[in-house]
């Protein structure tokens, strides 16, 4: 799978190439911030993926949305979006699958998970699914959890700060996600992200 | 006829078959919409000043309020033409001849009585197990329950009413809340005492009771402290009206370690729409169930919400929603985590067939003071066939410190594997597909009185058999 990272832009239409991995790395310095990534399957038997990374902190504020338009047969999608916020960040995610009536045998799938680590923060989701056809595999799943006050008592009981075990449980969140990547590149650039 | 005889004939139709003739109204105030209509609502009702003000300040607000600008089309909405005080006379002028074939069929099907048939076709106006509802009153005024029509509570229990009255859904909430403030008439008012439990669902008696059914009833419920009960609404069979727009307005107290569940099953005839304000509001350790079902209408717009305004309030809805030919079922659930340790759970599930649309559209707030709260939304879409769609539209906002929300929704069709399976054991394609429809709203049926299952479950098989092959 090839990667393409989306950078230096606020807003993407695009249309997606096949066995592409779509990466969007938010910047960890910016204060505000807005993505918008639309892509639209206008040719049949093209998989991709969509995975946005971001660790939010500084009381930043960002605005993400992605827009997935099957409008022909056998196309499939993975969205996914991994967020880490802390120290009164704030984001609002708008997450959009829309499968066409001509597009049977479509596979769509959005998956979004925010890490609440530090106090304070507010997390808006909107995962939107509008399905016109029945031959069609979509689901999504949006979860906003705090770090597990078990994980990070254990981890305390072990001799680790606060903050250092919860840098740990933060590291081990993202790891979930290098470990289903299997080009390279794209876990070399995710890595040199979470550093 | 004089009322004197007009009594004596419904003692004798209550003595013999446990229903009554109504009594005939002589108000006739056309079509439309205005301060005259509304005053001679509240003049005919016989209502205090402070409620005939309360309709004619929510009128304004009908006036000043927009029509929503999001979900499906209520452009045919016509205010001019409907009727906001109806009288029992033209009820009655209607036959059975003018009901819809296939409305007859699906009674006939359903075995529902003749006498039944009649009043959810609205050829008769009132249906009232006379018998059963004596006794089963009896056994509520035991306990100290208030369980009436909205009129009789005004004129009796006036200074409850107006505590509870419009105050977790105000006139000026939306559109359809403010219309129902206005030309409310009918729908039932529950009291119950504190640590008082209820052993059998209310309603289910004399589920059908035209004083507790119109075009714009409203109903109030207070579920005191420790209290427990199951309200039951509306009927599995289909209910015709002529009339094309139902705006109910549902407000539900529920305090301090009550438990109420509210089960409502819709099924009116495919020309109405159906606009529904439903919110409960839930106190410390208090427990709030909606289940509900939507099967008819030809446009349903109902989000069920719970304000979790104390600390362990705990919120719940159950969906099931059906559309088919052309229907659109817009429905979904509202929880507002407004305190700390606060919880709620959505489980919504749709079937969309011969050209339905179901939309889920949700919302979960945690606000800022709701620590530790948590929520579960999960929302499961059927389509049957390729002229339906489906779609979910969840809003989650969480600001609470602590706060575990997860929301997952899926769609998808009949799999192939399960259908050649039951085929493969001799049923045929309809019966295999209504099976497995069966099995996927189960969750939720299971939920529903025995009586309300059974019809449902016969219901969708009624409604499958047209729709699939």
């Amino acid at each position: 799978m090839q990667t393409v990272l989306l950078q230096n832009q606020k807003e993407f239409s695009l249309e997606p190439k096949q066995n592409t991995l779509y990466l969007v790395l938010l910047d960890k310095e910016s204060s505000i911030g807005k993505i918008k990534v639309d892509l639209f399957f206008k040719k049949s038997n093209l998989n991709c993926q969509l995975l946005f990374i971001g660790i939010l902190k500084n009381k930043s504020n960002w605005y993400l949305e992605s827009n997935i338009k099957h409008l022909v047969p056998k196309t499939s999608c993975l969205t996914e979006v991994y967020l880490s916020q802390s120290d009164e960040s704030k984001v609002d995610y708008l997450g959009q699958i829309l499968i066409e009536q001509k597009a049977s045998q479509t596979k769509s799938f959005l998956k979004e998970q925010s890490l609440i680590v530090g106090d304070a923060v507010y997390n808006r989701s909107q995962p939107v699914l509008e399905i016109l056809n029945n031959r069609v595999k979509a689901s999504h799943s949006a979860t906003s959890s705090r770090l597990n006050e078990a994980d990070l008592f254990y981890l305390m009981s072990r001799g680790f700060t606060k903050s250092e075990a919860e840098k740990i449980l933060q590291e081990a969140f993202f790891n979930k996600i290098l470990d289903s990547i299997k080009n390279k590149e794209a876990k070399k650039m995710i890595e040199d992200y979470l550093c | 006829m004089k009322k004197s005889n007009l009594k004596k004939l419904n003692d004798a139709y209550a003595d013999r078959f446990g229903f009554s003739m109504p009594e005939k109204s002589l108000i006739n105030f056309g079509f439309g919409l205005s301060e005259k209509v509304i005053a001679a609502i509240s003049d005919a009702k016989q209502e205090p000043t402070w409620m005939k003000e309360f309709r004619l300040q929510s009128l304004q607000t009908f006036y000043q309020k927009k029509m929503p600008n999001w979900g499906p089309s209520l452009e045919e909405i016509d205010f001019d033409k409907i009727r906001y005080f109806i009288k029992d006379t033209d009820i009655e002028k209607r036959t059975w001849n003018d009901v819809p074939k296939e409305i007859k069929d699906t009674f006939d099907r359903l075995g529902v009585p003749q006498a039944e048939r009649d009043f959810l076709a609205g050829v008769k106006a009132q249906y009232n197990s006379e018998v059963a509802y004596s006794s089963l009153q009896k056994e509520l005024d035991e306990q100290g329950i208030i369980f009436c029509s909205m009129e009789e509570a005004l004129q009796k229990h006036e200074d409850l009413f107006k505590e509870y009255f419009a105050k977790l859904v105000p006139a000026a909430d939306n559109k359809f809340a403010a219309l129902n403030s206005a030309a409310w008439s009918g729908g039932s008012f529950v009291y119950i005492p504190p640590n008082t439990h209820v052993k059998r669902p209310l309603q289910s008696y004399f589920r059908i009771n035209a004083a507790r059914m119109g075009q714009f009833e409203r109903t109030l419920i207070i579920a005191d402290e420790g209290s427990n009960a199951h309200y039951v609404e509306g009927c599995t069979a289909p209910v015709y009206s002529e009339y094309s727009l139902h705006a109910a307005v549902v407000e539900v107290f529920v305090k301090r370690n009550a438990r109420f569940r509210y089960t409502t099953i819709q099924n009116w005839s495919g020309n109405i729409y159906n606009l529904v304000t439903k919110r409960a509001k839930v106190f410390a350790d208090g427990v709030m169930e909606w289940v509900d079902g939507n099967l008819g209408a030809k446009t349903t717009m109902k989000y069920p919400s719970c304000f979790l305004v104390e600390e362990g309030a705990y919120g719940e809805m159950l969906s099931i929603a059906y559309a088919k030919n052309n229907q659109i079922q817009d429905t979904g659930a509202k929880m507002l985590h407004l305190a700390k340790n606060t919880s709620s759970k959505i489980i919504a599930k749709s079937v969309s067939i011969a050209g339905g649309r179901s939309n889920y559209r949700g919302l979960v707030y945690v606000s800022k003071a709701a620590s530790n709260s948590k929520s579960k939304v999960e929302c499961d879409a059927l389509i049957l066939d390729s002229k339906s769609a489906t779609a979910t539209y969840p809003d989650m906002k969480i600001a609470g410190d602590n706060a575990s929300v997860a929301h997952e929704a899926s769609v998808s069709e009949i799999e192939e594997e399960k259908l050649f399976y039951l085929m493969s054991r001799g049923l045929n394609k309809i019966e295999a597909m209504t099976l497995l429809v069966a099995g996927f709203i189960e969750p939720i049926v299971k939920e529903l009185p025995l009586e309300y299952a059974v019809e449902l479950n016969r219901l969708i098989e009624l409604e499958m058999e047209g729709s699939v092959g």
